[in-house]
């Protein structure tokens, strides 16, 4: 049911329409703070960034490791040059450097060098990679498939919610009724099979006299048929 | 194609969308709420000028924090509260009155095409304690009570009870007008 419906059903209230102007600033305003265009880390420094990061953490991982034998001058970790700065002496550069082995050390030197070449991602995600026992490329795979999973039990709802589908096959168009199906192959395609699947369930469910075939794979084939009739 | 998956996607995920930078599917989202935010706005504050700064507040509002928006609720609850929190502080700035809209340089009228029983029944609404206005104009907009009790803040039995006295009121004011 629509707003209008409601409010025709209820109180007579006046409902004047947005503006145009001020529809033109709002999307003005939209596209200019669309969230990938104004962060650091999708611009073209980021493989930088994140390249640096990396090797940062390669230098520091390598400096701690007991086979690997550098050089005097190399072997300065910053604990390290702070302590000589301060004093000079050997007495007080020794916990500097037992500091600097430290994990506590490490991580505190890791988390924004890690951080800093960390890419987008929904927060869903980050939440679930950044949570303890949980490895991060399966919290990111869970993450996706929750994702997807939502974005078409959300696109099943909306289009039964606003009743398009319904309105769209009443009218018994049959160009329109192409349309909706290849939108849900369109679903299909971008890799989200069960939404495509659920997609096309809701159209069976609204319209069951439309003789629409059982599955959407056999649809995509009517549809492939009709098209060569149609040529 | 982008323009007919984007009429059959939710709320949510075009808000999603937006957030990995599709505009377009912004402008859907848009069009689909603008007339019910801007006449919600309006009849809670008959002033065009006021209504088109508290929409446009609240669709930036969505704008800014669409980078950590996450699905939790129906957008369209969100966006309300976004547009109900600039409402309350727009009134609270006017110590909750509607006479002291008096300074804002705007005609009072509702739009040209309003009916004489449009205006009574705005003048009985706007006569309405602030949370009282607040909840029947949600729920004249559909919202449910749950849902009016997450945008205003308010529990659930409180939205219902301020929901019986605004009806009460009005039909005491507005009597067979209606």
């Amino acid at each position: 049911m629509s707003e209008r419906d409601n409010l025709d059903q209820n109180l007579p209230l006046p409902a004047p329409r947005s503006p145009r102007a001020l529809d033109e600033r709002i999307r003005a305003y939209a596209r200019e703070r669309a969230p990938q265009k104004g962060h650091w880390y999708h611009s073209r420094w980021a493989a930088g960034l994140a390249t640096a990061g990396v090797a940062g953490v390669a230098v520091l991982l390598a400096l701690q490791s007991p086979e690997w034998s550098p050089q005097p001058a190399l072997y300065d970790s910053p604990p390290q040059r702070e302590a000589t700065a301060g004093g000079g002496s050997a007495q007080r550069a020794e916990p500097a450097t037992a500091a600097a082995a430290s994990p506590e050390w490490q991580r505190s030197v890791e988390e924004p060098l890690l951080s800093a070449g960390k890419p987008a991602a929904p927060a869903p995600a980050a939440d679930e990679a950044a949570s303890p026992g949980l490895p991060a490329s399966k919290a990111a795979a869970q993450a996706r498939g929750e994702y997807y999973e939502r974005e078409a039990a959300a696109a099943l709802g909306a289009m039964q919610e606003a009743g398009i589908a319904a309105e769209a096959l009443r009218d018994g168009a049959a160009g329109r009724r192409r349309e909706l199906v290849a939108a849900c192959l369109a679903l299909l395609q971008q890799g989200d099979a069960a939404g495509a699947a659920r997609c096309y369930q809701a159209l069976r469910d609204t319209c069951r006299d439309c003789a629409l075939p059982p599955t959407l794979e056999e649809a995509r084939e009517a549809l492939r048929a009709g098209a060569a009739d149609d040529d | 194609m982008r323009q007919l998956i984007h009429r059959l996607q939710s709320d949510e995920a075009l808000m999603l969308a937006y957030q990995r930078g599709d505009v377009a599917a912004f402008d859907s989202l848009y069009r689909r709420h603008k007339d019910g935010l801007f006449a919600f706005l309006y009849r809670s504050c008959p002033r065009q000028a006021v209504v088109e700064e508290l929409a446009q507040e609240a669709w930036e509002g969505v704008v800014d924090a669409a980078a950590r928006y996450q699905p939790d609720a129906r957008f369209r609850t969100w966006l309300y509260r976004i547009a109900h929190n600039r409402l309350v502080d727009f009134w609270r700035r006017r110590d909750n009155r509607m006479d002291n809209l008096e300074g804002v340089p705007e005609p009072v009228a509702p739009g040209d095409d309003a009916t004489q029983l449009q205006r009574t029944v705005m003048s009985a609404v706007a006569a309405l304690p602030g949370e009282q206005r607040d909840a029947l104009l949600l729920q004249e907009q559909g919202f449910s009570l749950g849902d009016i009790a997450a945008i205003t803040g308010a529990e659930r039995e409180t939205v219902k009870s301020r929901l019986r006295y605004a009806r009460r009121q009005l039909r005491e004011r507005l009597g067979d007008e209606l």
